[in-house]
């Protein structure tokens, strides 16, 4: 699983929808525990490639950090 | 159709657009909180915050809707703009019709903390003189404080002409009156701090309000508590708007005001019903009216008094024999009603909605003038 983290929920919610825009799969769910957390809502992506989807969205001027291979 | 008599739209709107009761409705059929958790019913309710955050960012002319922060009303607001800066030895210049919101917080920093104010030069009906507003700038003044529309006598100050002539120095407009009826371009006015609530001109429920801070990083956050966000720190986030918004948000009065953004208002009166209704009033004898000296400078709120006549008892009667709903007595304005010449007994207000029609307004004044004692 690959997760999205972002500095505050603002951010999330207005990431998801940019993603579902461009007809990027994803979700909000809760931030794994496993991960140091900036914020209790986190976007999971399905098999996309994630440093595309982060250049995406650092161009649209998100602040975004990817974490890989997250095990529920 | 029945009579609009409802005529204290500057304390809280009446009635309020039907979208209001739907969005709360549906909320509440719903339910989710902000941020917090991460189903899918918190990130719709916390959708609804942020599509309520971007609307008022394009209502307001603020090109970055993160630097509005919700609280619960505008002197909530007004606080945490005013309490969050660090004066040190600056001062303050304020206009000459602010309200007890602006008025109160800075007599207590004066006397906890020495920070001075002064009210700034001003004409007749409380206009600022900006020419004599620039002889008061100098080196310390840290802030200069405007009250956009007067909750006493409906004045609008020019915002952009008050700003450019004070140049760098920050401005807080405070907003409560004519967000909502007059527009507000933060950008284009140079509006460095702007404090606004939803319930009045804005036609939303109350418990909702908010302020934009150009620079968030001049105001210490006047609450702090959690945010859903960098919870491994005892110390609030910096990221916006966590920053200033501890705790849940009030999620129904977002909904409430999301709702009166999206309802299509039509105004139900001209201007020119309006400026003749001020005519008729002008006319009465006895009769004081405070407004604007220049019409172009007036909003749709304004006071007047019987000379013989305590304000209270004229609007008991009113509302007595003619069911008009005004609000009388100082209005939470002592400086404003200082500024008038209208203490200490103060006025009767009254304030209109955008619902207000024609017939509505010629009642009011018929019924003002057959409420004078020796009609």
């Amino acid at each position: 699983m690959t997760i999205l983290l972002f500095p505050n929920v603002r951010m999330v919610i207005k990431a998801e929808k940019f993603l579902h825009q461009l007809g990027k799969v994803c979700m909000v769910r809760p931030v794994p525990t496993s991960i140091s957390s900036e914020c209790g809502m986190c976007i999971e992506i399905g098999n996309i490639d994630p440093e595309s989807i982060a250049e995406l969205l650092q161009n649209a001027g998100f602040n975004v950090t990817i974490t890989k291979n997250i095990k529920n | 159709m029945e009579l609009l008599k409802y005529f204290d739209n500057s304390a809280t709107s009446f009635p309020k657009p039907p979208e209001v009761g739907t969005f709360i409705q549906n909320y509440l059929a719903v339910g989710g909180t902000y941020g917090r958790s991460g189903y899918p019913r918190a990130a719709e309710s916390t959708a609804l915050v942020e599509q309520l955050r971007d609307k008022l960012a394009v209502t307001f002319g603020i090109g970055q809707p993160e630097k509005i922060a919700f609280c619960a009303n505008s002197t909530q607001a007004i606080n945490t703009i005013l309490r969050g800066i660090k004066f040190g030895k600056q001062e303050i210049l304020i206009s000459p019709l602010e309200h007890n919101a602006v008025t109160r917080p800075l007599e207590m920093m004066r006397k906890t903390s020495g920070v001075r104010f002064h009210v700034i030069a001003n004409h007749k009906d409380g206009l600022i003189d900006i020419e004599g507003l620039k002889k008061q700038l100098n080196s310390r003044i840290g802030m200069v404080v405007v009250n956009h529309q007067s909750n006493v006598n409906g004045l609008v100050q020019p915002i952009a002409e008050i700003k450019k002539a004070i140049g760098d120095i920050p401005i807080l407009v405070d907003a409560s009156q004519s967000a909502g009826g007059i527009p507000i371009d933060c950008n284009q006015y140079g509006i460095d701090y702007l404090a606004f609530t939803g319930h009045k001109g804005l036609l939303g429920p109350t418990g909702i309000g908010g302020f934009y801070a150009r620079d968030p990083e001049s105001i210490e956050p006047l609450i702090f508590g959690g945010t859903g966000s960098n919870s491994s720190s005892y110390d609030m986030p910096l990221s916006l708007p966590d920053k200033f918004q501890a705790g849940t948000p009030n999620m129904v009065g977002a909904a409430g005001l999301l709702g009166a953004l999206f309802a299509n208002i039509t105004v139900q009166h001209s201007r020119s019903n309006f400026v003749e209704m001020l005519h008729h009033l002008n006319c009465i004898q006895g009769l004081v009216l405070f407004c604007a000296n220049e019409i172009e400078n007036q909003g749709e709120t304004f006071s007047f008094r019987y000379t013989n006549e305590n304000p209270g008892n004229t609007a008991f009667r009113l509302y007595q024999l003619f069911g008009i709903e005004t609000r009388s007595g100082l209005h939470c304005a002592p400086l404003a009603h200082a500024t008038l010449g209208s203490l200490p007994h103060g006025s009767v207000r009254v304030s209109l909605s955008p619902f207000h029609t024609l017939k509505d307004l010629e009642y009011l004044a018929n019924s003002i003038e057959k409420a004078r004692l020796d009609h």
